[in-house]
């Protein structure tokens, strides 16, 4: 928060009737800022930056207190939007003034009329003075509006100065804000948060700490080159990522993939079959269609509301036994690397779920069902009963899927507990800045492209109330990305198809490469360029096989790359085999970051 | 002491509209004509003379001046205000810009203070050379 005038203009936002009726924009009272630059959401920001907030807290309370607001007059909610405007206008008129007396007094040529010091110095003069004029009419009654009007008519008539004014004002305003600020707390104490997040490649990202607004460990600082041809962890991994995947390549031109996916697949079945076994899900559907049958001609208690129950057990039952067979018409292996197979097991464990959820506590009330059934309900429950309670195999089976449940419940609620425990909400209040910083150094590992994500949060506790209700809430994203020339190296899966006669295959051969680009980034140029096109350009090194006689070959060719270095292309040469080649490729890491959920 | 301020005699009448006809043909000036004998409109004009010295010039030039008419009644200085400010008009003062334009009046029986012909003075100075108000 600027000190001195500036953290007076608490009557931004105080507004018109409007505007009060309006929601909280939280990020009107937010500069999030890198040096001097101001940033706002898709803003790009040097991997190395310090970003600072700066929180306008006056600001902040006075939108935030509607009600409080309201029990003010007119005329104060009047002073408290004009009189921080006025404040700098009056100091201004100083330095104004000097300046039509210099220039006046050194040019006798020019006329009054044309001098553009004296027509500066009337124009703010009246402004300000017309504002002072509204605050304080001439009329009033009001103790403060007589005492500004004194004070600015002893400064006309030379017996007073413009701090006076100044002075009288910044009182007036404090004490309508500790009016405000009694009247919020008697609304509930409001308090404030911020979280960031930075992520790259996908996944949900690592928390990274905000100064006085969690206790997250902050690592050594590490420095990111502009400029650098080292081959770094993600490198490292993105050439690891392309030798897999030239594995899978060859695996699948020559049939062992397929081979391998239809084993595997087989042995998924198999397994499937042996879970459907111990689940008895058949001898359960017979069952409840009985139970069902029997309980819609029941009067007894309970029975419509376990009629609901068992139907959905029923539909997930159906579900279940609908997907005891893995796909068989995926005879493609790559088909089944494109989803397929990981479609059905999202979908058999969705039922799995349901299914567990159905039976949980099924038992006890049946049991109290039947304790008031008629003859054929109770005979149709109790088979139900029986299969639910004597099939000891489908009992261990949800037990352990139980016990995966609930250790999963409580993994994530520890990672919450422990979260909230390291994030510190803090109140607001306007003698105390809630303004913080960020810097990036400190937070481990990063590249350009990754994503800085800022959440701000404003709750409040009413007196007599314990959860905090969230009031607002708002969010910016930054780009890590350099401004200018940068350069990366990155690593990536070519196909090479030789140019020239070769001894060996040389038709889009997959071979792992390295690469050194050179990229160019400005913001003005826009999402387009930065965030979409992003193109790189650079060299290549790839070891090639186009040759059978020789143990090594190494091609260097030119390159470049598109969408953040995931397309390449280029042509280069074989310098053992002596052959040009023409290549295209895909960095298989930066592409499986596209398939990568914002919430994982 | 009146330094910026040229009192209009009410006793001769003639000296009296060709003085104000000398002020309103001034170039270079913005002139708030002060009407009136009463203790109001001396207080007004002492407290106008004392706002323009905030425009007055060490060489002793200044865009602002003030003429106080005591005696708006007299048929010569009665036809000078008829054409400056309208046939029949006679407010308590009145602000005239660098072109002799009236940019504001005070009008008699209303409240007024430093910042109110402050105000004044600014609305003939305030506007740029043959602009509105």
């Amino acid at each position: 928060m600027r000190r001195g005038l500036a953290p007076l203009a608490l009557c931004v936002l105080v507004g018109t009737p409007a505007a009060r009726s309006q929601a909280v924009e939280l990020l009107e009272h937010v500069q999030v800022r890198e040096g001097d630059r101001a940033l706002a959401s898709g803003s790009r920001i040097e991997p190395d930056a310090e970003i600072t907030i700066q929180i306008d807290e006056r600001a902040l309370l006075a939108a935030l207190s509607g009600p409080a607001r309201a029990r003010l007059s007119a005329a104060e909610e009047q002073r408290l939007r004009l009189l921080p405007e006025v404040f700098p206008m009056l100091l201004d008129l100083e330095r104004l003034h000097l300046e039509y007396l210099r220039t006046a007094e050194l040019d006798t040529t020019t006329s009054f009329a044309q001098s553009p010091a004296l027509l500066a110095w009337s124009q703010r003069s009246r402004t300000a003075f017309e504002r002072i004029d509204a605050i304080a009419p001439l009329e009033s009654q009001d103790a403060f509006a007589r005492e500004l009007r004194k004070l600015v008519n002893d400064v006309l008539l030379g017996t007073g100065d413009f701090e006076a004014v100044v002075r009288a004002g910044e009182a007036e305003i404090a004490r309508l804000h500790a009016s405000l600020e009694q009247h919020l707390r008697e609304g509930g104490s409001l308090s404030f948060q911020i979280r960031a997040r930075l992520s790259g490649g996908g996944g949900a990202g690592r928390p990274v700490h905000v100064v006085g607004y969690d206790e997250h460990a902050v690592g050594e600082p590490s420095y990111v080159p502009r400029f650098q041809t080292l081959l770094d962890d993600r490198a490292r991994a993105e050439l690891e990522a392309a030798e897999s995947l030239e594995e899978l390549v060859e695996a699948a031109k020559d049939g062992t993939l397929k081979r391998e996916l239809e084993a595997a697949r087989d042995a998924l079945r198999e397994q499937l079959d042996v879970l459907q076994t111990s689940l008895r899900s058949g001898t359960l559907l017979a069952a409840v269609d009985q139970a069902l049958a029997a309980l819609r001609t029941s009067t007894a208690d309970g029975a419509a509301a376990l009629v609901g129950r068992l139907t959905r057990l029923r539909i997930a039952l159906e579900r279940w036994e609908g997907l005891r067979a893995p796909p068989t018409s995926a005879s493609d292996a790559m088909a089944l690397i494109a989803g397929e197979l990981t479609r059905f097991l999202d979908e058999a464990t969705a039922a799995l779920a349901v299914l567990a959820q159905g039976l949980e506590g099924l038992p006890a009330e049946l049991r109290s069902v039947l304790a008031d059934a008629g003859e054929s309900t109770a005979q149709a429950v109790e088979a139900t009963l029986g299969a639910l309670s004597t099939d000891t195999r489908a009992a261990q089976v949800l037990k352990r899927w139980e016990e995966l449940r609930a250790s999963f419940r409580r993994a994530r609620k520890l990672s919450e507990s422990t979260l909230a425990l390291a994030e510190t909400a803090r109140s607001i209040s306007a003698s105390e800045t809630l303004d913080t910083s960020l810097d990036l150094v400190t937070a481990g590992p990063r590249s350009t492209g990754d994503e800085l994500t800022i959440t701000f949060e404003v709750s409040r506790v009413r007196p007599g109330e314990d959860a905090p209700v969230e009031v607002a809430r708002a969010r910016i994203t930054l780009r890590l990305d350099f401004e200018g020339f940068h350069s990366v190296v990155r690593g990536a899966l070519l196909f090479a198809d030789a140019r020239d006669s070769i001894s060996g295959d040389g038709s889009w051969e997959p071979v792992p490469a390295i690469g050194f680009f050179v990229h160019f980034g400005r913001e003005s140029w826009g999402s387009l360029w930065n965030d979409v096109l992003d193109p790189g350009i650079g060299v290549t090194l790839a070891v090639l096989d186009f040759d059978d006689s020789s143990d090594v070959e190494i091609g260097v060719a030119g390159a470049l790359t598109l969408f953040d270095d995931i397309l390449w292309c280029g042509y280069g040469r074989n310098l053992q085999a002596e052959a040009d080649y023409f290549y295209v490729g895909i960095n298989p890491l930066a592409l499986g970051g596209l398939w990568q959920s914002e919430g994982e | 002491m009146l330094r910026n301020t040229l009192i209009l005699p009410e006793t001769e009448a003639v000296l009296a509209a060709r003085l104000l006809q000398d002020a309103i043909d001034t170039l270079d000036i913005v002139l708030l004509l002060v009407l009136g004998s009463d203790a109001q409109s001396l207080q007004a004009v002492e407290w106008a003379d004392r706002l323009a010295d905030r425009t007055l010039l060490a060489d002793g030039r200044n865009p602002r001046k003030v003429v106080w008419i005591r005696d708006a009644t007299a048929a010569e200085v009665r036809a000078i205000l008829d054409g400056v400010l309208g046939p029949g008009r006679t407010p308590r003062a009145a602000i005239l810009d660098f072109h002799d334009n009236v940019r504001g009046e005070l009008a008699f029986g209303k409240p007024f203070d430093p910042l109110t012909l402050e105000l004044l003075f600014l609305a003939g100075t305030a506007n740029p050379v043959g602009g509105g108000t």
